[in-house]
């Protein structure tokens, strides 16, 4: 019998309407174990480098982790692996909800897509029948109007949808997949790789069961961890933006000038009062994250930066309007922090006056009117006047429009950055060195809310059962953070060790949520390796359960490297380096020597050379022979190698 | 009068989690624990995010037939077959049946008895949508059992008339 996976991958053609389900080869769960390693396995060995993202032979590999689908908390993540038409890169994209442990249930660990369709379909899944079903009926339908029909028509009212919008139709790129309660794969244009496939929604119900391996203590385990819960649902509960000081330096969209927000807390405080109506949970879930918010007689489901990014964008102080701006991108299937900027940037450029009156069809653009921003979303989905050029994503935009506008587009690997400012070293390391270009989600507990705690407070948590690094990095949280910037040295320790975390629990299906986004993390490293093997009747331990998160991390890595990234992009824009930021708040310039010094330490930790190439070494130690082979035949290592005999 | 220990559900609370789907089923496995699937749980959460609406539901009794009732709920507004929040397990459907079997699921309590901190869908409800709560029920007297046998013929008497009602009687008493 087969324990803690489902047992098959399923690969679907839409080109040629074929369907395959294969037995998942035991050897590759075994060294990739699933989610993000398994999904991104998949896609080395299938894509050569030289398919273009917006082609057939692009696939869009969906997984599970492996422990979503049995009764480990949290364990709910759904993932996505493939090349983004905005960054050219390899790219994953993470979600909760239920869509992941539906999927495994159905009996699939993972689902690969490839070709395009010629006209619009969705696919439907019910355990062993998988249909290519017509979409012309939902193409250009919203995504609750997409569920709903689907659900109706199939009559299940408890199907599992991933479904795009007009927005990911239309190929914009900054549109995403959308899952049900505020879950959505985003990021990088993986919606349009979708809208692409002519490929309108998958809707997945699964009656089958997950096997355990040991049973008794799998379960006593996932007890004891979701009453450990306990503490972390009050942490977050309490939790106020006001006091993580997180708005009070978050970025306009032309990124040199702050907006910093006061009275936030009690501002946000008073939003909720009169419009939440309950906290939402995703699948098996207990920490309710999601606001659910009522406007205009709809709810929508908010959390994070969705709250802020329009009102950083827009510069109107009014979450009523930032919340009817998010409704839009529920609508439409957008990524709404990549969204706000690109409408932020536009009205930048044309204050610049890059922009004028006959690009925009005769719009003023402004900050600070609602109706600019209204307007421009539905420009954008449906690709109409400025709207078609700001669909390409920013690095493309500026390009298209020239004039100087490239100056002023602020990206990091051509992906729009977040609210917050990468003057920040903790920001900048996350958002520039990371290989998807995006700090969410990237973030963890030690630099973000133990950096500057008392002395009581750190001995109370390198003692605590939520301490989650190595022994030996307990004597560095004693020194507080350099102002100047320059403790880049110690956060790169922690950052390159979280990048190993942040993988584990992509490999698991675990949401950062419960393994170390928040304090008093309910999980550490150690019940990780316990519940994956007491699930899969493997014999792990931390050493091998890292060796895999290493293996994901150096595959990604290695696959964006044959795709030209080097360490020229891993950096933040040049105008970072010279530029202050306007008053009053004044940030900047990044010292560059610092900011080096910082890459040279991250890359030696991570195991690549000072080119951001892994290493023949590091690439060996996982097993990663073939990578290595990969990128000697390439002549990316061998490169290296003359370079330093020359040297 | 007797004292019994029920669930009460206040969907106000719910979360839309489905945490008691997942150890239900996962309790109920043969041998313990030893696989999940929220589709043999003895509880399911019925969903509706257009209208913020998480309704758990704990499976009943077995109905050999659909019922003709199909009452309309109005919540919020928005109109709910009654379906959505019947604990039956009947023809109609697939909810409340294991899927290898078909055989019709339904609420144990977790056992006989139950344990004593409460069936595991409440213990493992952080949110208390799901309580264990002692209530009041009234005691069946037997001679009211008896109207109630006596009501029945005299329905079926109504409905079909007594010849009918005796012939059927007498087929039965001759086999």
């Amino acid at each position: 019998m087969l324990y803690g996976w489902a047992g098959n991958n399923l690969r679907i053609d839409l080109s040629q309407g074929n369907i395959e389900k294969e037995e998942g080869d035991f050897k590759l769960n075994e060294a990739y174990l699933g989610g993000r390693g398994t999904c991104t396995k998949l896609f080395w060995d299938q894509v050569a480098p030289e398919v273009s993202p917006l082609s057939s032979g692009n696939p869009m590999i969906f997984g599970t982790g492996v422990l979503c689908g049995t009764s480990a908390p949290g364990a709910n993540r759904t993932i996505l692996v493939t090349r983004s038409p905005q960054t050219n890169l390899l790219t994953y994209s993470l979600m909760g909800g239920f869509w992941a442990p539906e999927l495994k249930h159905a009996g699939y660990d993972n689902l690969s897509i490839f070709g395009k369709s010629p006209l619009p379909v969705y696919i439907f899944i019910k355990d062993d029948i998988v249909e290519i079903r017509d979409a012309s009926h939902l193409w250009g339908k919203d995504i609750l109007e997409t569920q709903k029909i689907i659900r109706d028509e199939l009559k299940n009212d408890k199907l599992q949808t991933l479904a795009i919008g007009p927005a990911g139709e239309n190929k914009v790129y900054c549109s995403s997949i959308e899952h049900s309660t505020g879950a959505s794969l985003s990021r990088a244009g993986v919606g349009a790789v979708m809208g692409d496939k002519k490929l309108k929604a998958i809707a997945v119900y699964g009656t089958k069961d997950i096997n355990i391996a040991k049973p008794a203590e799998f379960n006593e385990l996932c007890g004891k961890i979701h009453k450990k819960s306990d503490r972390l649902r009050t942490f977050v509960d309490n939790w106020s933006y006001e006091r993580a000081g997180l708005l009070e330096k978050v970025v306009y969209g032309n990124s040199d000038e702050f907006s910093p927000m006061e009275n936030v807390g009690a501002f946000h405080e008073e939003f909720l009062k009169k419009h939440r109506t309950r906290q939402i949970s995703c699948y098996n879930c207990a920490l309710r994250c999601k606001h659910a918010i009522l406007l205009d007689g709809h709810y929508s489901y908010v959390k994070c930066v969705s709250w802020y990014s329009f009102i950083a964008a827009s510069k109107i102080r009014d979450l009523d309007f930032a919340i009817r701006c998010y409704q839009l991108c529920e609508k439409y299937g957008f990524d709404s922090l990549s969204l706000a900027y690109l409408i932020a940037y536009a009205i930048d450029i044309y204050e610049k006056g890059i922009l004028t009156k006959k690009d925009t069809g005769g719009m003023h653009l402004e900050y600070g009117n609602p109706d600019v921003f209204l307007t421009m979303i539905e420009q954008i989905a449906h690709r109409k006047g400025i709207g078609d050029v700001l669909a390409n994503g920013i690095y493309k935009a500026a390009r298209q429009i020239g004039n100087g506008a490239e100056e002023f587009a602020i990206h990091t690997k051509k992906l729009e950055i977040t609210i917050y400012p990468l003057q920040n070293p903790y920001i900048n390391i996350v958002q520039c060195l990371s290989d998807r270009a995006d700090m969410l989600k990237l973030l963890t507990a030690v630099p973000q809310h133990y950096t500057q705690k008392t002395k009581e407070e750190k001995e109370d948590y390198i003692n605590s059962e939520y301490w989650l690094y190595p022994e030996e990095y307990k004597d560095l949280i004693w020194e507080n953070p350099d102002p100047k910037g320059g403790d880049y040295a110690r956060l790169t320790t922690f950052t390159s060790y979280d990048d190993m975390l942040i993988a584990i629990a992509d490999i698991t299906g675990l949401c950062r949520f419960w393994t170390g986004f928040w304090p008093f993390n309910p999980y550490i490293v150690e019940d990780i390796i316990k519940l994956v093997s007491y699930s899969t009747g493997l014999n792990i331990d931390e050493d091998e359960l890292l060796k895999v998160a290493k293996r994901t991390v150096l595959l990604t890595r290695a696959y964006n490297v044959r795709l030209g990234i080097r360490r020229k992009d891993d950096s933040p824009p040049e105008k970072y380096f010279y530029e202050t930021t306007k008053p009053p708040i004044q940030l900047g310039p990044i010292d560059r020597d610092i900011f080096n010094k910082t890459v040279d330490s991250y890359y030696k930790l991570k195991g690549y050379n000072k080119d951001g190439i892994p290493t023949k070494q590091a690439l060996d130690e996982v097993g990663l022979d073939y990578v290595r082979e990969d990128l000697v035949q390439r002549r990316i290592l061998a490169d290296e190698e003359n370079k330093k005999n020359r040297d | 009068m007797k004292k019994t220990k029920r669930i009460e559900i206040d969907i106000d609370k719910c979360t839309g989690c489905r945490t008691c789907e997942v150890i239900c089923a996962a309790f109920h496995a043969q041998p313990k624990y030893s696989a999940v699937n929220p589709k043999r749980s003895q509880i399911r959460v019925f969903f509706d995010e257009e209208n913020d609406l998480y309704v758990p539901v704990i499976a009943g009794p077995y109905t050999e037939a659909e019922c003709n009732g199909r009452n309309a709920y109005t919540v919020n507004g928005k109109k709910y077959s009654e379906c959505c929040f019947c604990p039956a397990s009947c023809p109609s459907r697939d909810l409340f049946k294991d899927p290898d079997s078909g055989l019709p699921l339904k609420c144990d309590m977790c056992g006989e008895p139950p344990p004593p901190e409460g069936p595991l869908c409440v213990q493992y409800c952080l949110d208390d949508a799901l309580t264990y709560v002692e209530r009041e029920e009234e005691e069946e007297e037997e001679e009211k059992k008896a109207d109630e046998k006596e009501n029945a013929i005299e329905y079926l008497i109504k409905q079909y008339g007594l010849e009918e009602i005796r012939d059927i009687l007498d087929r039965k008493l001759q086999s």
